[in-house]
């Protein structure tokens, strides 16, 4: 007997997917999605009724090893007279930044945390070690891209307005670099995602124009000003003749947190096979066919426990993008969970360990930089 | 209370506090650092370590609090914000010290006593889980429920149930400096079995004789609904406390109570001046008649409407936000949020705001118009 719990759908088989395309997308009916509503509803509150003491803990502890990394890192370039100790202590800075920024900062902006009202962890106090100011990231990730996740037009993540991702994005002679812009995006990810709110893509094409931006024009310099301060001005000061070997090491460890956000963040939505929606498929969307439109548009990383804190849990991008505001250390034990949601409902789980996925992405940057995309298919 | 403008030289240290440590504050960064080290240890707050836990009476306990050395100590009377982890949630309750600050004179300890409220989330915890060796942080004492210096004129004490605390601490100091002035107490509880403190009342009652000490239960002892001819607080009682004269009237206990007994006490005659309150916990929210009231709350895009209003806290989170409150009060500022618009009254003083932006403390806000805020 076929019911709304118990639905029996073919598997969704792999050449049914098209690149962002929306033909060939498993659609459930009107019953199956209030079912999924059901089953997702009752996994978060199982979960968050479950949140205690252990979840603070755990993250003071992250705290505590980000700070005693940071120390250590910015102690060993400033004291090291020797490639050895001054690389470990790019490392361990590069480290202590990536865990401010993925597993700390990303999580407690998102609420996850302020259940717990230690003003220390609470969403609205929180900032973070990056030049993007915590209040423009809660504009644009929190509210923009997670509301409207990987629908072209309303998602500017889609593609950071940089990227063509898929076949609604029209193709310009200007896409065809688009694998330099994409090197370029990493290197310097962290003035990428703090100029994202600017639009600058809209405001070249007269949406709006500067004036509009103005407080978060002053939001961007008060905050660039001060990551410019502290990394290139008074710690390379501080080691006086020194200068410009602390500077480097502050430079290195930047780039290396650079590099592995963006590449994390890149595997969550534009692995090859994380579905792209039309604003018009998505208009009057039930709670059930939004957290479809999640599952769908995210993918997830296998790998170690390390891999999972190091990418703030986004390596359970999925979870993340359906409970954005549960603990993302909860994450691990809701995966196989959600996963066997999925099956029953013949929806897909895109999982895979990290170069696969990455390299999914990196093909799929190289394939829409040509006009023909996604329908040139071998 | 108005905040200065901060110095050019404060600005300056804030900016670069904030640059290096992304917090304005630069203890801030460090503080889980040092409670990871030793959870005594801290750059912004006083903490201290549970030393011994009493029973006093079947929902009362006391417990013996060691703070750290440079906790700046109490005048008797006072009380401390006590912050705790609940199951991971943070929350600050205020407790009045029952101990004699002799005591802290000597061997650096206070005592707290608290009464397990009936569905209370953090006394029941405290009672069930804040064990000896566990650390909590405390403010530093504050409180006018104290006795004026250089007093020499007699007192007079009216307390209820867990009201008998700041006294406590007053009877212990002024017996271990040998009773300087005579006082007088009427205590109240339901049952012989409520009163804390009670053998220890009645044996300063013998020994000092400048000390009248009454327990007056309410109920008999047997059977909670026997109600005894001499309860609850009337005027005989208030009559026999005024025969001493009392220069200073200390009153604490439940909102009803005392508003029964500072009645009593201007149909007596005693000017109320006198009279010294502590007020715990917040007074009944008059409900305004009118239309009902919508709340906005615009950064989470949630909205409410209600004709019962309670505190804003209440109803954002009712409404299942998490605004960050500590004291729930209206004395740390934790709670404080933007409201952009409409009108609240303060439950405490019953004061009106205006009707423009403004910082307001939603733990003592109650709205009087739709009123959008910024959580």
């Amino acid at each position: 007997m076929t019911t709304a719990t118990q639905p029996n759908v073919e598997q969704l088989t792999e050449e049914k997917v098209q690149f962002g395309g929306l033909d060939g997308r498993r659609r459930l009916t009107k019953e199956q999605y209030e079912g999924l509503q059901q089953e997702f509803d009752a996994l978060r509150d199982e979960i968050r009724a479950d949140l205690g003491q252990a979840d603070v803990d755990y993250m003071k502890n992250i705290i505590r090893i980000q700070r005693y990394l940071e120390v250590a890192g910015r102690t060993l370039i400033h004291f090291s007279f020797t490639p050895v100790p001054f690389m470990l202590g790019v490392a361990a800075l590069s480290v202590s930044k990536i865990m401010d920024n993925m597993e700390i900062g990303h999580n407690v902006m998102h609420g996850q945390f302020d259940w717990a009202n230690d003003p220390k962890m609470h969403s609205k106090n929180f900032e973070w070690d990056t030049a993007c100011d915590a209040g423009s990231w809660k504009r644009t990730h929190n509210f923009e891209h997670h509301t409207f996740t990987n629908i072209i037009g309303k998602d500017r993540d889609y593609g950071y307005a940089v990227l063509r991702l898929s076949d609604e994005t029209p193709w310009t002679p200007m896409r065809s670099f688009q694998t330099v812009y994409f090197a370029l995006l990493s290197i310097f990810f962290q003035w990428g995602v703090a100029l994202h709110e600017l639009e600058s893509e809209r405001l070249r094409d007269g949406t709006f124009d500067l004036d509009e931006k103005k407080p978060y024009l002053k939001g961007l310099f008060r905050k660039g000003a001060k990551q410019v301060f502290k990394d290139y001005i008074f710690f390379p000061a501080l080691a006086g003749p020194f200068f410009w070997k602390v500077m480097l090491g502050n430079a290195m460890a930047n780039l290396g947190r650079n590099l592995w956000a963006s590449a994390i963040i890149f595997c969550g939505h534009f692995t090859e096979q994380a579905q792209a929606f039309t604003e018009e498929e998505c208009e009057n969307e039930t709670k059930g066919e939004w957290y479809y439109r999640q599952l769908l548009g995210s993918s997830n990383l296998s790998g170690s426990k390390l891999l999972h804190v190091m990418s703030g849990h986004l390596s359970y991008q999925i979870e993340h993008h359906l409970f954005p505001d549960i603990p993302a250390n909860r994450y691990e034990e809701m995966g196989p969970k959600v996963e066997e949601i999925c099956a029953k409902y013949g929806l897909p789980y895109n999982t895979g360990p990290f170069w696969h996925q990455y390299g999914t992405v990196l093909k799929r940057v190289w394939k829409y930089s040509f006009p023909t995309g996604g329908q040139e298919r071998s | 209370m108005h905040s200065q403008t901060p110095s050019l030289l404060q600005r300056a240290q804030t900016w670069i506090n904030s640059s290096l440590f992304n917090t304005n504050r630069a203890g801030e960064y460090f503080e889980y650092l040092l409670e990871g080290v030793d959870p005594m240890w801290s750059a912004l707050e006083c903490k201290a370590r549970i030393m011994e836990v009493r029973d006093e009476t079947a929902d009362t306990k006391t417990w013996v609090l060691q703070p750290v050395k440079n906790w700046g100590g109490f005048v008797a009377g006072q009380h401390i914000h006590i912050t705790l982890s609940v199951n991971g949630v943070q929350s600050t309750r205020t407790f009045t010290i029952s101990s004699s600050p002799y005591q802290w004179q000597q061997n650096g300890t206070i005592t707290i006593t608290v009464k397990r409220v009936p569905n209370g989330r953090v006394t029941g915890w405290m009672h069930d889980t804040l064990k000896t060796g566990a650390v909590v942080t405390i403010s530093q004492a504050q409180g006018e429920f104290v006795l004026d210096k250089d007093v020499d004129a007699p007192v007079g004490y009216i307390a209820a149930g867990s009201g008998i605390t700041p006294i406590m601490s007053q009877l212990r100091w002024m017996s271990a400096n040998n009773m300087p002035v005579p006082a007088n107490l009427l205590y109240f509880a339901n049952t012989q079995k409520d009163f804390i403190f009670g053998s220890e009342i009645k044996a300063l009652a013998q020994a000092a004789r400048r000390f009248t000490g009454n327990l007056i239960a309410s109920y008999d002892d047997s059977d909670s609904k026997h109600k005894l001819p001499q309860s609850p607080i009337c005027a005989e009682h208030i009559q026999a406390l005024l025969e001493s004269k009392p220069e200073q009237i200390y009153l604490c206990g439940p909102h009803p109570f005392r508003e029964i007994a500072k009645q009593l006490l201007a149909e007596a005659g005693y000017n109320l001046k006198q009279v010294r309150e502590e007020a715990f916990g917040l007074p009944p929210i008059k409900v305004e008649a009118g239309a009902p009231v919508k709340v906005s709350f615009a950064a989470s895009a949630v909205e409410t409407t209600t004709d019962q209003p309670g505190t804003l806290l209440d109803m954002a989170e009712g409404a299942g936000l998490t605004p960050t409150a500590g004291c729930r009060m209206g004395i740390c500022h934790t709670c404080k949020c933007k409201k952009t618009s409409g009108q609240v009254r303060n439950v405490i003083t019953g004061e009106l705001s205006s009707t423009e932006a403004e910082d307001i403390r939603i733990c003592v806000s109650t709205p009087v118009s739709n009123v959008e805020i910024d959580i």
